[in-house]
């Protein structure tokens, strides 16, 4: 998915989706966005994948054996 | 008539003309503003001084090139004694100052559009403006609100302020939907769909694009003329700061639209001299804390302040610091998040404000709380709680559906749910409807 930076409205951003709808979120989303900056929204399913291996080890580890 | 008495003639009628152009010159000079050595020499009356300037300049060529050949002489000079007797307007009109005083009733509509700007102008000599259209989602009722008062299918001079969604989102439906006259915009262009959008429009109804700038005029007819004070060459990496601003005068009374207008061009624009006191101001950006300084406001020192938002905005527009200037200055504030729709009508003499609703309707929020964002379910958010009662139409061949409005439902016009046309049919790229 792709997003361009309508405008930035003091701590928000106003982005704009290929629809040309717009709404307005944090601007902390986008660090450093200035107007008309493109920004491309993606899946990581490796990442997901990963965060939920690890986070089932730790949770693992901490369960009390019956 | 023979060549000597021709070339008589030809001197005295040129004299005559020069004197009416230099007349000309001395009246505009009046018109211009006296604190702004404008780079660009105003422009007359485009309607009504056209003949004689025709006139002036084809004898000047004439002479420059030296054709003082018999034939093409007294071809010139017939046609010039012609003119006197089929042309008593035209006498009137250079007799009288140049400018023939245009009187009636301007009435300047700063549009309820939510979060947005949107002001309609039907001006004293049945010529209209629109400055900006709101976001895309209000091109519809700005559509309306144009056809229930004007009986023209026209728009004589349509700005763009700047190339943000809340000021241009709406523009495309609106170039579709009447004949624009002529078509303004700062030089400076934007990354998104709805700009490249709206430049696509414009290309499809072969308007050519005039560049709004500081020292350009909109229009002058003598009375009744805008121009723009903005921008004046800034660079910056904020749209707003490009904001056309347009001063509206009419007889005694002026009106200033600030666009989205940030510190930086009000500084700019007082730089540059210009006189900016007006009776009604369309404060810039919303009254957003970015813009409006005490001392742009002092030098504004309008009777009336206008402030364009939508209720319940998130953006927290107006900033309490903006209106505590505005007000502290004994300003009355109008706003269209607690007035709707608010209109000045200017006898020429008289200014009068009127507001309508009393209760204004908040759009569906644009946006999503801090911490809880899902991108997906943000997108979609507005369109979920209006879906109940949305009526939207088909035709009986098309595969799109429409707003009411829009121009495809001249044929056949099948009104259908929402949710039942989104399924068997794709919403219209003209006059986009809800999704």
């Amino acid at each position: 998915m792709q997003v361009i930076i309508d405008r930035i409205e003091g701590d928000q951003a106003v982005i704009e989706f290929t629809d040309m709808t717009t709404v307005a979120v944090p601007l902390s989303l986008f660090p450093d966005a200035k107007e008309g900056d493109v920004y491309r929204i993606s899946k990581d399913e490796r990442e997901a994948n990963k965060r939920k291996n690890n986070i089932q080890d730790k949770f693992d580890r901490l369960k009390k054996k019956d | 008539m023979n060549i000597k008495n021709s070339l008589l003639l030809y001197v005295l009628v040129l004299l005559a003309l020069l004197t009416s152009c230099a007349k000309t010159a001395n009246v505009s000079t009046q018109f211009a503003d006296d604190a702004y050595v404008s780079s660009v020499p105003p422009t007359p009356s485009p309607k009504i001084l056209d003949a004689a300037e025709a006139d002036t300049s084809e004898i000047q060529i004439d002479m420059l090139a030296g054709s003082f050949d018999s034939t093409e002489l007294s071809t010139t000079a017939d046609e010039i004694s012609d003119a006197p007797q089929d042309a008593s307007d035209q006498e009137i009109l250079v007799s009288s100052d140049q400018y023939q005083e245009i009187t009636g009733v301007l009435e300047i509509a700063f549009l309820d559009v939510g979060q947005g700007d949107s002001i309609y102008i039907c001006l004293p000599n049945g010529e209209s403006m629109l400055i900006d259209a709101g976001e895309s989602s209000e091109s519809g009722s700005v559509i309306q609100y144009i056809k229930d008062n004007n009986a023209k299918d026209t728009i004589d001079y349509l700005i763009a302020t700047h190339p943000h969604s809340d000021h241009i989102g709406g523009m495309s439906a609106v170039i579709e939907a009447f004949e624009i006259k002529s078509m303004w915009m700062p030089d400076i262009i934007h990354n998104t769909k709805t700009f490249e959008n709206l430049l696509d429009t414009i290309e499809e109804s072969g308007l050519l694009i005039n560049t709004a700038a500081s020292g350009k005029t909109l229009f002058d007819y003598g009375n009744l003329k805008a121009e723009f004070i903005a921008p004046h060459g800034i660079e910056s990496n904020n749209l707003n700061n490009y904001s056309a601003a347009i001063l509206l005068t009419y007889n005694e009374s002026r009106f200033l639209f600030m666009g989205d207008a940030e510190k930086e061009t009000e500084a700019e624009i007082m730089a540059a001299g210009y006189d900016v006191h007006a009776d009604v101001v369309k404060i810039g950006h919303h009254g957003s804390k970015t813009s409006s300084t005490k001392a742009f406001i002092q030098k504004v020192a309008p009777k009336y302040a206008v402030i364009s938002c939508g209720k319940g905005n998130s953006y927290g527009h107006p900033a309490d610091e903006t209106l505590a200037i505005i007000t502290e200055l004994g300003i009355d504030v109008k706003r269209t998040d607690e007035s709707g729709t608010i209109i000045f009508s200017c006898d020429g003499e008289n200014i009068s404000c009127t507001t309508f609703q009393t209760e204004v309707q908040a759009r569906a929020p644009n946006t999503v709380p801090t911490g809880t964002l899902e991108l997906g379910t943000a997108k979609e958010a507005p369109a979920k709680t209006q879906e109940q009662s949305i009526i939207v139409y088909v035709t009986k061949t098309g595969t799109k559906y429409h707003s009411d409005i829009c121009r495809y439902l001249s044929q056949s016009k099948i009104s259908m749910d929402l949710d039942e046309a989104s399924q068997k049919y794709g919403p219209c790229s003209v006059c986009n409807p809800p999704r």
